[in-house]
């Protein structure tokens, strides 16, 4: 029983006690009274119809007609019930009753309250000498009508006030135990390893057991962000070049050999090579000291370049060369107004930019726009924005110039709009705001070579040294040894020409066609593929390490009529047409039709766009609860780290909705943000795969295994699946398992459960086709 | 049942005769005392006595240790109904105070209260040669339930046959009896105000003070 119900019960018991308490109380002193009442009127009456008998017979001989005549019309035109006179020697001297008319009251009542007056009475005497006993009654009907009547009123009164009394304690009931939904919300979060926070409620109970959950939250938390802080460190010191903070070259290999690995639209981008060609004359020159501190100033910029296009990575090779990676994902957007109105978009000035938590300039990809001319500066007072973008901020920093800022690797359309007061008309604008990306190598090359120039002139070294740029377009699955002998040789021919030029380096053919050139053409694929439904689900298992497959990781492949492309291919050209919503509800979509064809937990990848679009989520509800009986537990999700971190809020409800239809979550290339994992706590993710990044050679890196170690440690903490992705052999597969993990995907996955659905299917005329 | 009735009321009027003792040394102190102790021990020895010799000493008791005054001196009421107590210790009363100091003595004493009566008297008295009517009340004896009753008076000292007491008219007769008689199914629920009320306000004071009448609810 709830406890609402109990409280009701009890409460209603106590108020019909009262109520039933009060109307019996009254009821019995009500008869008591009455009772007395009547008793003592009978006796009155007694007294005096024996003084008047008395006087009479002193006189008269009162015999039995004598009395008769006198008593009888008492009695009938009076309100007697009964007069009785009774000889000393107990004869009759008269007796009579008047009859008596039913009242009101019903006889259970009678019988429940009783009214029994005394009689009447008195010895009547002639002269010295008694007569007999007189007694008498009045008649009683009337008074219980009164009583009962009194008494049904009071019980309507009780009644009614105990109706309002149950209202009112039923309001305050559920007023008192509503904060109780919200504990037990947050104690089945407790269950589930989430550690959400709930606001404190009133009622002093329950306050208490939230405070007690909120606090075990917190701990929870700050652990977690102390470990991950801690670990993070570690990570940096052993894999970073110490002068400039960026990756030494082992580990900015491994992360490109695992980009390269991803068969999504990450698995794409540029990668450009600087080098300072005279570090040799540099150091003799300017002392190693200078040289150095210059260097570090040029990591910083570098990193500064990787901070607004999240994603990137920077490496220093060796004492000159510096390399950065530019997925195509984690693209650079490039911001473009695009307005009908005349506005100047002038010079990006990023001290005029506002400022971030702890004065900090934001590292985000912005535009300047000036809206006013010089002549009309006055009104610049008058700028206000009417209605802020739906993606990034806005603001007038002064002067009539408004400064828009994007958020970091976001494409899409936004806009915002201002008014201004000119001449006393006020007048709206609104301003169109188009993000895309142009990530080609050569854009990429040229920010790195930009920085590089201008670290040199802040140290007066310009002079000293060329810094010769290359730069390569690579695609998932490229050759690693290939790339950097294309790029290295491109680099090469740029610095024989003692110049600080650019060379686009070439591998095979086509790599290099210009985005802009095939988009038209992409266009066209990708339309007729929606239309015709011309994608299909490719599977690699993932498996538990004791063998079981925990799902299939689902990718997408297009097939054309000449050629079968896999999701390296076509997914960056999707990005960039900014499909990929309609491609979600593709994989989705052919998700479900492969649970309901094989009965297999699927996983599906959906991109950082989806996580934002509210109509995505109504669609995803939409088809969760329409498909089957609303209950899908072979369905997983999947969500790169980078942007389920980026749109944390967004994916937490992702997430919520995922759970409520039973769907598992996940994060996947999970480790390079390590000190975010303490925003995961309230998540209630169920699985996350560590990036390939830190799975590769496992068995031999010391780092990496308690990098492991300790995100699976975390994760079994919060209730979290830690998966290892991209295992290749045997020994990584035997270290992942020492060191506590929960399964694996990669090539090794694949050909175990190839072998064992073989050895299973032994003698059977069928073969896996893959 | 003579034995039977004789031997409950004494050993029942014994162990109140104690509160009553003790009422009347902390109320009206050691003298007051005195003259209960032999008021208690005229009731001690006519228990035993027949009718006539227990109205005899009472009648006598009371008559020569009572003074005759009216409620308005003693009690500076107009009509004030004294327990025996106060009678006793006062040594004063009028005609109800000596009716109902008797009543209560032959009651205690055993005597049936049905025999009993007292009575409501137009008196005629005669004073300096004028005669006048007076409200009197006096204790009538039945020693059958229709006889003629002997009087027990204050006025006239001797007890004598109420037909001979020509200067007495019967108006209104009563006792504990009659008074309290009712179904007889619920005399707990009976209350003082059910009674005559003087009289019944008379009869609760003596509870108090420790006389408690065959019949009555006493705690």
């Amino acid at each position: 029983m709830t406890l609402y119900r109990q409280l009701l019960i009890g409460i209603v018991a106590i108020l019909a006690t009262i109520f039933l308490g009060s109307v019996v109380i009254s009821s019995k002193s009500a008869q008591s009274y009455t009772e007395r009442s009547v008793s003592g009127h009978n006796q009155n009456y007694a007294n005096l119809l024996t003084l008047l008998l008395n006087s009479e017979c002193a006189q008269i001989e009162c015999d039995k007609p004598h009395l008769e005549t006198w008593l009888k019309p008492i009695i009938d035109q009076g309100h007697f019930k009964s007069i009785k006179l009774i000889s000393p020697e107990g004869d009759s001297l008269f007796v009579d009753e008047a009859p008596e008319e039913q009242g009101s009251a019903p006889d259970w009542f009678k019988r429940a309250f009783p009214i029994e007056p005394l009689p009447g009475t008195a010895s009547v005497q002639a002269g010295w000498t008694p007569l007999g006993d007189l007694s008498l009654t009045t008649p009683i009907e009337g008074v219980y009508s009164e009583l009962w009547e009194g008494s049904f009123q009071l019980t309507l009164l009780f009644l009614i006030a105990a109706i309002l009394t149950g209202l009112l304690t039923n309001y305050a009931l559920r007023k008192i135990l509503l904060p109780l939904d919200a504990v037990v919300h947050q104690a089945n979060a407790l269950g589930e390893r989430r550690f959400t926070k709930t606001s404190e409620p009133y009622t002093f109970e329950f306050k208490r057991v939230v405070v007690a959950i909120n606090t075990l939250a917190d701990r929870v938390k700050a652990m977690l962000d102390q470990e991950a802080d801690t670990l993070n460190r570690y990570r940096q010191e052993l894999q970073e070049d110490k002068v400039t903070k960026l990756l030494n070259r082992d580990h900015f290999m491994t992360v490109f050999r695992s980009t390269l690995q991803r068969d999504d639209s990450s698995g794409s981008g540029a990668l450009a090579i600087l080098r300072f060609s005279n570090i040799v004359g540099l150091n003799q020159q300017f002392g190693y000291k200078k040289v150095d501190d210059m260097l570090a100033e040029f990591g910083d910029a570098v990193r500064w370049l990787l901070n607004i296009n999240g994603g990137w990575t920077g490496s220093r090779l060796n004492g000159s060369d510096f390399m950065v990676l530019a997925p195509a994902l984690k693209q650079r957007s490039k911001i473009y107004v695009d307005s009908d109105d005349d506005f100047e978009v002038i010079e990006a000035d990023r001290s005029k930019e506002p400022r971030g938590e702890g004065g900090q300039a934001m590292a985000r990809p912005s535009i300047h726009v000036q809206v006013l001319g010089e002549t009309h500066l006055g009104a610049a007072d008058s700028i206000r924005i009417t209605q802020a973008p739906d993606i990034g901020d806005v603001a007038h920093v002064g002067e009539g110039r408004i400064v828009y800022q994007s958020d970091i690797g976001v494409e899409g359309r936004t806009s915002f709009s201002f008014s201004v007061t000119l001449d006393g008309a006020e007048q709206t604008h609104e301003i169109r705001v188009l993000m895309t990306s142009i990530n080609d190598p050569e854009s990429v090359g040229r920010e790195l070579q930009e920085q590089a120039i201008k670290v040199l002139k802040q140290h007066g070294m310009q002079d000293a040294t060329e810094v010769p740029v290359s730069a390569i377009y690579f695609n998932p699955l490229d050759p690693v040894g290939g790339l950097l002998s294309a790029l290295d040789g491109a680099l090469t021919e740029v610095d024989e020409a003692k110049d600080s030029g650019l060379k686009i380096a070439f591998m095979g053919n086509g790599d290099a066609t210009f985005a802009a050139q095939e988009m038209e053409g992409w266009r066209d694929i990708f339309k007729e593929a929606f239309e015709k439904k011309l994608f299909e689900l490719v599977t690699a298992p993932v498996s538990k390490l004791d063998g079981n497959l925990l799902h299939q990781e689902a990718n997408l492949v297009l097939r054309r009529p000449s050629e079968l492309l896999n999701g390296g291919q076509f997914l960056p050209w999707i990005t960039r047409l900014n499909m990929m919503e309609a491609m979600d509800r593709v994989a989705v979509e052919l998700a479900l039709n492969y649970i309901d064809e094989h009965q297999e937990a699927i996983s599906v990848k959906l991109s950082s766009e989806v996580i934002r679009e509210k109509e995505f989520k109504v669609w995803f509800e939409d088809i969760l609860s329409n498909r089957g009986d609303g209950h899908h537990p072979l369905l997983h999700i999947q969500i790169n780290e980078a942007m389920a971190f980026r749109y944390l809020s967004a994916f937490s409800e992702l997430c919520a909705t995922a759970r409520q239809f039973a769907v598992k979550t996940g994060i996947e290339h999970m480790g390079h943000q390590m000190t975010d994992i303490g925003r995961l706590t309230d998540v209630g993710i169920d699985f996350m795969k560590i990036d390939v990044f830190f799975v590769k050679d496992v068995n031999t890196d010391s780092v990496n295994q308690n990098l492991l170690k300790t995100l699976a440690t975390l994760a079994h903490s919060l209730g979290i699946h830690a998966i290892a992705e991209g295992v290749a052999n045997q020994d990584e597969f035997e270290m992942v398992d020492k060191l506590g993990l929960d399964g694996a995907s990669g090539p090794l996955i694949k050909d175990k459960l190839a072998a064992s659905s073989l050895a299973a299917n032994e003698g059977d005329s069928g073969s896996e086709g893959e | 049942m003579v034995v039977l009735l004789l031997g409950w009321t004494g050993s029942w009027a014994t162990l109140t005769f104690d509160a009553l003792r003790n009422t009347a040394l902390v109320q009206h102190g050691e003298t007051t005392l005195k003259v209960i102790d032999q008021w208690i021990a005229l009731i001690k020895k006519i228990e035993s006595l027949p009718d006539q010799e227990k109205l005899l000493y009472t009648n006598n008791f009371f008559n020569s240790s009572v003074r005759w005054v009216a409620d308005e001196e003693n009690w500076h009421e107009s009509d004030y109904w004294a327990t025996p107590l106060e009678t006793l210790s006062k040594r004063k009363g009028d005609c109800e105070d000596y009716s109902i100091s008797k009543y209560v003595t032959l009651v205690l004493a055993g005597m049936p209260e049905e025999k009993l009566r007292i009575t409501y008297v137009k008196a005629r008295i005669t004073e300096n040669g004028q005669a006048r009517n007076q409200a009197h009340m006096v204790l009538a004896y039945y020693p059958k339930p229709r006889s003629e009753p002997l009087i027990l008076d204050n006025i006239a000292r001797d007890i004598i046959r109420g037909s001979l007491r020509r200067d007495l008219t019967p108006v209104f007769g009563f006792n504990t009896g009659v008074i309290t008689v009712g179904h007889g199914t619920k005399p707990s629920n009976e209350k003082p105000t059910n009674r005559l009320s003087r009289w019944g306000d008379a009869l609760e004071k003596m509870k108090r003070e420790g006389i408690c009448l065959p019949g009555e609810m006493c705690s």
